[in-house]
């Protein structure tokens, strides 16, 4: 029987965009929380007044003012000198950030289950699907959509600190960059067991941003609260935006084991030799206490945040973000 | 706390490992399970740590107790005199069983020992061990020996024990038995009832009911079987007795050598009254020649003597030590129907007479010394004053005593005549008595010179026997007549019927007297009754060697025995039948303990049969007694053969007239409490505990579902088992 040959990344794409998940989101339109500079015309609205059609509103002149922007016409009526300012119609930078740490690599689904196409192992021959597996899919999912709209992508893949990192760009290229990107880059064994560094992924990010963006970050979060509050404020102080998506494996919200077994961490943890049953409730108890900080701290920053469980299908979790993101925008909190 | 089924105890506590063990087992077995949350799940471990080890050692603890109470339940264990049950108090049962020689007689195609053993299982059926019942069995075949001891709550190990039991070759020892009861009673009486079980047929043999019983101490009940109601018809070989003790066999080739041997049978029974006709079979060895003869017994006659000659080929002749066997055909009791008798075997005798050192030829008979006249009488053919002759099946030589403890000049001699003890030194004596030690016959006579005797001292100290005579000679005016001793196992005992008319000539002027005391046997006596020859054993109270004191120097200034028809017959059966004695093939009945040198390590079996093949030898005394007839040969430390004993049947055990059941009941009391028959109800009184107790104690099994409940209960709440209801954490 001749081997099969390796699918090429666009086709894998797929596996991620399943029919059901783009068919409902298709007919949405993604919404920036915040309007970003930007190159391109879109139906995103920027929060800065200049040269555009549409008008914005008169301010008084200050000394520093740039003076083509004068509306000599109410000098002429009021004798009073006003900046005449416009809407200005942007582009939205999505910047994806992929956690591919040690921890990414459980998954307790299996492959076949989550694919949706009766494929039974991934590529590198996994038959679980992964969180990371999750998370790239609902990054492909976001990046198509926003590629879509003409918007920009860029992607950046992390573990202690940035793996690769593919530029923002609306071509169509880019979002074959994406897919290829996020197919071809699982949990290499060489990140496995190394414990996502957020300060350090977002000081590379900053680095390479000059522009605001709306930042998307896809990861389990299983690291320290202090650091996770440090990288979040980083972000804030340079003015992004930043949408949290939380990615947990169901059995890693419900700790349903019952056999007594060694557990062996993702990350170099020593292994634990532990009847489940008699560690899940202070399991769950830690597991829910560090949500619910990861949850306040983004919350306490203005950010988004939700949890994505594995088990589920892209399509609710993005729907109902995409929703509610409309509806805050609708209430002109960002205009 | 001791239990009814150990075995089923210890099994059972085995079975503690296996939780551990399948704990162990699962940690080699299980997969470990790759978690990314494990942060999250060592912070949730460190808080819990100490928690869950207290719930996980509870958890093996109380496992680990529960497999332990199950082994309890199945062991029985009994606490307290009143036992688990409660009820009536736990009863401590003796079973003193008969199974001495007597046992084994046969009336109604059942011996008594088979007859003691279902009264016994009659009895166990009465015990309960749930209740904490115990039995002790005790075999009276003498010396009485434990069969069941310390007194068992396995009631099937005891009916195993008691299948087992044979008769012996030995007599009852009914006290040794009460006396190991006694030692044991005041422990089995505070824990309940006590009860003493007397199983025999009293017959004769069994029961000495001269001799009274010590009372048992405290309460005691006694129960016994009755005594039998018949003596069987029974023929018993009563005695071998060979005519000469040594058989001198020169090397004469092929040719057999023929031994007689009087033998004894006796018959018993109400048969006596009637003619009966058996044969009588006596055997060269265990596998040797036999010859056969018919023994014809007259009405009314109880004994039958005859002498049977049997004949040893010249090679078993040669081999030292001669074994013969006499037997009659099985009837009421086969313990007695067979005895055995060892004779010395040799090719020559060597005869050393120590005498100083002839100055000239002897010239006529008033010249003869007392060496001369020893030494003719051994070998009336050699010319007198030659140092060695051969005369016949003898080497005669003479030595001096002064060389005596030399090396080696005593070596290899049967026999020594001593006609100058006073010529002796110390180291003289002891290598005398080295030799005697060995085997040998020594004949000591008193110098005819000597004005004072100092030598007995020497010899008393070197020769280790507690014999004296007196420091003067006697002089007898008129001369003293010589009159034989009548003994039938005496050195004389083959020439006892010609002794008197050969003794009537002989005139003796003067004596050294013997004094009293020591255990010597007289052979020849004055007509005043004083010893004129005695023998006595050697060899500091070994089996071997043989000590004959004459109280007359052969001198002709002291008697003229030596010139008397006497003298040569004398000193021919002295040095023939008392080389036989001491070379310490002895003889022994089953259960007694025989007399052994100090340099006896152990007896060893000599051929098949029952009873131990080895026993070892402390302090003389037989570590594992010998209870059956057999021949055993004893062992040196070096493993150096020093003799061979054979032990026959104990013909005083072995009588069977049954006791008068009055006199036996009266005798039995003597115990200190009236006994109680055994009929055909041998249960004891109150013995009505259940046929079949449970086999499982029921308190305990309650004991450990209660715990097991406990054990799932703490189990399901330390593993939080109840998973599926609760509600994954927000």
């Amino acid at each position: 029987m001749p081997e099969q040959a390796p699918r090429p990344p666009e086709v894998d794409a797929s596996l991620y965009l399943h029919p059901q998940t783009l068919a409902r989101l298709g007919s949405l339109e993604l919404r920036a929380k915040m309007i970003v500079e930007g190159f391109a015309s879109g139906q995103h609205r920027s929060p800065y007044k200049g040269s555009s059609v549409e008008f914005a509103q008169h301010r008084p002149y200050v000394a520093g003012d740039d003076l083509r922007h004068l509306d000599w016409k109410v000098y002429g009526r009021t004798d009073k000198l006003h900046l005449k300012q416009h809407q200005q119609e942007t582009h939205l930078d999505l910047v994806l950030l992929a956690d591919a740490s040690g921890s990414m690599m459980y998954g307790s689904r299996s492959f076949e289950d989550a694919s949706g196409e009766g494929v039974k192992a991934s590529i590198d021959g996994r038959a679980a699907w992964s969180k990371f597996d999750h998370a790239t899919a609902l990054a492909a999912a976001m990046a198509y959509i926003t590629i879509q709209q003409g918007d920009r992508v860029g992607l950046g893949i992390f573990a202690e600190q940035i793996i690769s990192i593919i530029r923002r760009s609306s071509s169509s290229a880019t979002w074959r960059q994406i897919v290829g990107a996020l197919a071809t880059h699982p949990v290499n064994p060489a990140h496995a067991g190394r414990k996502a560094s957020l300060v350090r992924v977002i000081d590379q990010t900053l680095a390479k941003v000059t522009n605001r963006c709306l930042v998307v970050l896809l990861s389990d979060l299983f690291m320290d609260i202090e650091e996770f509050r440090e990288g979040l404020a980083r972000l804030k102080h340079a003015g992004h935006d930043l949408i949290v998506f939380q990615v947990l494996d169901r059995r890693e919200e419900t700790f349903d084991f019952t056999d007594a077994a060694p557990f062996v961490g993702l990350e170099g943890e020593d292994a634990l030799r532990v009847d489940p049953r008699s560690l899940r409730k202070a399991y769950l108890e830690v597991m829910a206490g560090h949500t619910s900080e990861v949850q306040k701290a983004c919350l306490g920053l203005g950010f988004d945040f939700q949890r994505v469980c594995t088990h589920d299908w892209l399509g609710p979790p993005l729907a109902a973000y995409v929703a509610r993101r409309n509806a805050m925008i609708k209430r002109g909190k960002f205009g | 706390m001791t239990l009814l089924n150990p075995i089923l105890f210890w099994a059972a506590s085995a079975c503690v490992s296996i939780p551990v063990l399948v704990h162990l087992l699962m940690r080699r077995r299980r997969r470990p399970v790759p978690w990314g949350a494990m942060q999250f799940l060592l912070q949730a471990y460190r808080k819990q740590r100490r928690r869950m080890k207290l719930e996980q050692f509870l958890l093996l603890a109380g496992r680990c107790l529960l497999v332990l109470l199950l082994a309890a339940a199945l062991g029985k264990p009994v606490l307290g005199a009143a036992g688990l049950a409660g009820g009536r108090p736990a009863r401590t049962v003796y079973i003193l069983i008969d199974n001495s020689i007597s046992s084994g007689s046969v009336l109604d195609g059942q011996t008594d020992l088979e007859r003691s053993v279902v009264l016994a299982q009659a009895t166990l059926d009465g015990l309960d061990g749930g209740r904490g019942d115990r039995a002790a069995v005790l075999a009276l075949g003498g010396p009485a020996d434990v069969v069941v001891w310390p007194p068992s709550r396995d009631a099937s190990s005891v009916r195993e024990a008691l299948r087992d039991l044979r008769p012996t070759d030995s007599r009852a020892d009914l006290s040794g038995a009460l006396d190991r009861v006694r030692g044991d009673l005041p422990g089995a009486q505070g824990t309940g009832e006590v009860e003493v079980v007397l199983l025999s047929a009293w017959r004769e043999g069994s029961a000495d009911l001269s001799a009274a019983l010590q009372a048992l101490p405290g309460r005691v009940r006694v129960r016994a079987s009755p005594a039998a109601v018949a003596e069987p018809d029974n023929i018993a070989v009563a005695e071998v007795r060979p005519l000469r003790s040594v058989v001198v066999a020169p090397n004469s080739g092929e040719a057999p050598v023929p031994v007689r041997l009087e033998v004894t049978l006796k018959r018993t029974g109400a048969g006596v009254s009637g003619g009966v006709s058996v044969p009588l079979v006596v055997r060269a060895g265990d596998e040797g020649e036999s010859t056969t003869t018919e023994a014809v017994f007259a009405p009314g006659q109880a004994a039958w003597t005859r002498v049977v000659e049997v004949e040893f080929s010249a090679s078993r002749a040669s081999q030292g030590a001669l074994r013969a066997i006499a037997s009659v055909a099985p009837d009421g009791l086969a313990g007695d129907n067979t005895r055995r008798v060892l004779l010395e075997s040799r090719e020559r005798l060597r005869v050393v007479v120590l005498t100083a050192d002839r100055l000239g030829v002897a010239g006529t008979i008033d010249r003869y010394t007392p060496a001369d006249w020893l030494a003719l009488a051994v070998g009336p053919d050699a010319d007198v004053g030659v140092r060695r002759r051969q005369e016949g099946d003898l080497t005669i030589e003479t030595q001096d005593p002064a060389r005596a403890g030399g090396a080696g000049v005593l070596a290899g001699a049967d026999a020594l005549l001593v006609p100058r003890p006073d010529l002796l030194d110390d180291a003289g004596w002891r290598a005398v008595g080295e030799l005697l030690s060995a085997g040998a016959l020594a004949v000591v006579f008193p110098p005819p010179a000597a004005q004072t005797h100092l030598w007995p001292d020497a010899m008393a100290k070197g020769l280790g026997v507690d014999v004296a005579f007196a420091r003067e000679e006697v002089v007898h005016a008129p001369a003293a007549a010589v009159s034989p001793v009548t003994s039938s196992r005496g050195l004389l005992a083959l020439v006892g019927p010609e002794l008197p008319e050969l003794a009537k000539p002989v005139a003796v002027l003067k004596s050294l007297p013997l004094l009293p005391g020591g255990s010597s046997e007289p052979l020849l006596q004055f007509s005043d009754g004083a010893v004129m020859l005695a023998s006595l054993p050697a060899g500091g109270g070994s089996s071997r060697g043989l000590l004959v004191l004459s109280t007359v120097a052969m001198d002709l200034s002291w008697t003229d025995l030596p010139t008397k028809p006497l003298m040569v017959p004398l000193l021919q059966e002295v040095v023939r039948q008392g080389v036989g004695r001491a070379a310490g093939n002895g003889a022994c009945e089953a259960g007694a303990g025989p007399v052994l040198g100090p340099g006896v390590v152990e007896l060893v079996r000599i051929g098949a049969g029952e009873g131990p093949q080895r026993s070892a030898v402390t302090q003389g005394r037989l570590e594992d007694p010998i209870r059956h007839a057999g021949f055993y040969g004893a062992r040196g430390a070096t493993g150096v053969s020093t003799g061979e004993i054979a032990f026959d049947p104990d013909l005083v055990g072995a009588r069977l007239a049954p006791a008068e059941q009055g006199q036996l009941s009266r005798w039995l009391a003597g115990l200190g409490a009236e006994p109680q028959w055994l009929g055909d109800d041998t249960r004891a009184p109150g013995g009505t505990g259940p046929a079949q107790p449970p086999p499982i104690s029921l308190p305990l099994l309650a004991a450990a579902l209660v715990l097991a409940a406990v054990e799932a209960a703490v189990a399901r709440f330390a593993s939080h088992a109840g998973l599926g209801r609760e509600e994954p954490a927000p």
